[in-house]
């Protein structure tokens, strides 16, 4: 088995005149439970519609499982399974049907699991899929991807919907399910909290690119907020550091946020302004790093600057 | 054999096919006219079928469609099922006719005193070809209008102006479809040497093999909503 399940180059997908994907960079290795964080139209959708095959892309390269998606033969596709955003079944189908549905489907079926979640997600005798609540509706789309049993789960917002209960019910089950050798999973979301307690590797998707990539510790570890007591200008700052923001909050006080803080390259940083001695260091959560770097964005500075040229 | 999606195929298209087929039966039962291959009913319920096989097999729901094209099933081998099924269906229906034709029930009904009524069983029969040709090439047409008109709206190419265009077109399609039919039958009935019965189906054999090889294309390239 490849060491990448999902390997993504230079990926663009284009709606009319609507950029959707730009450029995009992504790597997922085999065997991690890896998270796409974006906020609402951020490219995380489109981006698994093409994993999937749904939507063509305009330009790049796209490898799932080491085949082009829209090349994927039967036996690639089952060792593939998908939550998508908006899933429905037929109408007609109830939870056990669309178990004895797929059950026919995947050779690798889980009936015992099956079973178990049925139950353990209140889903025997809930009646038709039209009639279900849409949490019901979510548990059932996610219990047919889980007891797929697929080398690679995708899954495109998988717990909206769903109640605080279920919600850890599922990621258990999804980091069970991760502990088995080899599965990845690939989960998108727009729920920090959600991704912060299940993945290994991350990465932040804005306007189609991606922001940053890595795993957790490295994010953490990586991305800084450093308070300065003087003021220096952004080029001096980036002679050391990767600068996503910069503020002044009086004019003797710079205010940074870098993505590839070490204490090696801070010790350089001290030693080129003697002044910075006393700079402060702030560790920062995955919220605050994912709002430090949407909330400020350089693609879209990067976008301005060229129309302006 | 995809087992699970003809299930579901044949759940979508079965209720209105069997209260077609119905019908047909039905009629064919009543009427006590001779039956002759210009009749107008029979030519509009085989149109009907073709027309409805072709929507209820291969239009799905966004949402389902994302569900059915995620399971590990290729897009070709979904497409000639489909199709199968929807000429399988075609066929049973013809089958039926034939079957009630050459059993000598409507003769039994109605004809059952005239000395000529083995002559009026084999005239009656002439009904099947333009049924099966109206309904194979309805669905064909149909069929590929759908497909290509989803190709069309794929969310990738798609703009605004583009769904107007789409829809002219098909519509521009659909007439030189009609057209060229009303066109085949028309030399053929001038021609003293050209049969329209041949001319017909060479016509109809003509208009399958395109729309399926193109629909087979659009299946193929069509973008999958979710």
């Amino acid at each position: 088995m490849s060491e990448t399940a999902i390997q993504a180059q230079k990926l663009c997908k284009h709606f009319a005149d609507t950029i959707a994907v730009d450029q995009l960079d992504l790597m997922v290795p085999t065997g991690s439970i890896f998270g796409l964080l974006g906020t609402n139209g951020a490219g995380k959708t489109s981006f698994i519609r093409m994993l999937m095959g749904h939507l063509h892309p305009t330009a790049g390269e796209l490898k799932v499982l080491d085949t082009e998606p829209r090349s994927a033969d039967e036996a690639l596709r089952q060792r593939i399974a998908y939550v998508s955003e908006n899933m429905s079944l037929p109408s007609h189908m109830t939870p056990e049907k669309a178990v004895a549905f797929n059950a026919t489907v995947y050779p690798q079926w889980d009936a015992q699991l099956a079973d178990t979640l049925l139950q353990d997600f209140g889903l025997q005798g809930a009646g038709r899929f039209n009639a279900l609540s849409k949490g019901q509706k979510r548990k059932i789309c996610i219990l047919l991807a889980i007891c797929q049993n697929a080398d690679l789960l995708i899954m495109d917002e998988p717990a909206a919907g769903l109640d605080v209960l279920a919600r850890r019910e599922f990621l258990d089950q999804v980091l069970d399910m991760a502990c088995k050798a080899g599965r990845t999973v690939f989960i998108s979301s727009h729920l920090l909290s959600d991704l912060e307690r299940v993945v290994d590797r991350l990465a932040i998707i804005h306007q189609g690119r991606a922001l940053l990539t890595g795993s957790l510790d490295e994010l953490k570890a990586g991305v800084r907020k450093i308070h300065l007591r003087m003021s220096l200008s952004e080029e001096q700052i980036r002679e050391s550091f990767d600068l996503v923001r910069i503020e002044r909050p009086s004019s003797t006080e710079t205010l940074v946020t870098v993505t590839d803080f070490t204490e090696a390259k801070m010790s350089q940083f001290r030693a080129r302004h003697a002044q910075t001695q006393d700079a402060k260091i702030i560790a920062l959560n995955l919220e605050d790093i994912f709002v430090e770097l949407v909330g400020h964005n350089p693609t879209q500075e990067k976008s301005a600057e060229e129309s302006q040229s | 054999m995809i087992w699970p999606l003809l299930k579901l195929d044949l759940r979508k298209a079965l209720p209105t096919y069997v209260v077609l087929l119905a019908v047909q039966v039905g009629f064919l039962l009543i009427t006590r006219d001779i039956l002759d291959s210009s009749n107008v009913f029979f030519m509009v319920l085989a149109l009907a079928q073709g027309w409805m096989l072709a929507w209820r097999i291969f239009r799905d729901a966004p949402n389902t469609s994302s569900f059915l094209f995620s399971r590990p099933w290729s897009r070709p081998r979904m497409f000639w099922q489909r199709w199968a099924l929807a000429i399988t269906l075609q066929a049973v229906t013809v089958l039926f006719i034939y079957g009630i034709l050459v059993s000598g029930t409507r003769t039994l009904i109605f004809q059952r005193q005239l000395p000529y009524f083995p002559m009026v069983e084999r005239f009656e029969l002439s009904i099947l070809w333009p049924i099966s040709l109206t309904s194979v090439t309805t669905f064909h047409i149909i069929m590929f209008l759908i497909l290509w008109g989803r190709l069309g709206y794929n969310p990738g190419s798609a703009r605004p102006w583009q769904g107007i265009i789409v829809k002219i077109a098909l519509a521009f399609i659909l007439m030189t479809f009609i057209g060229s039919g009303h066109i085949v039958g028309a030399v053929a009935s001038e021609g003293p040497r050209l049969r329209v019965g041949d001319l017909a189906l060479i016509y109809a054999v003509a208009v399958a093999i395109m729309c399926t090889a193109a629909s087979l294309n659009c299946h193929k390239h069509m973008e999958i909503e979710s």
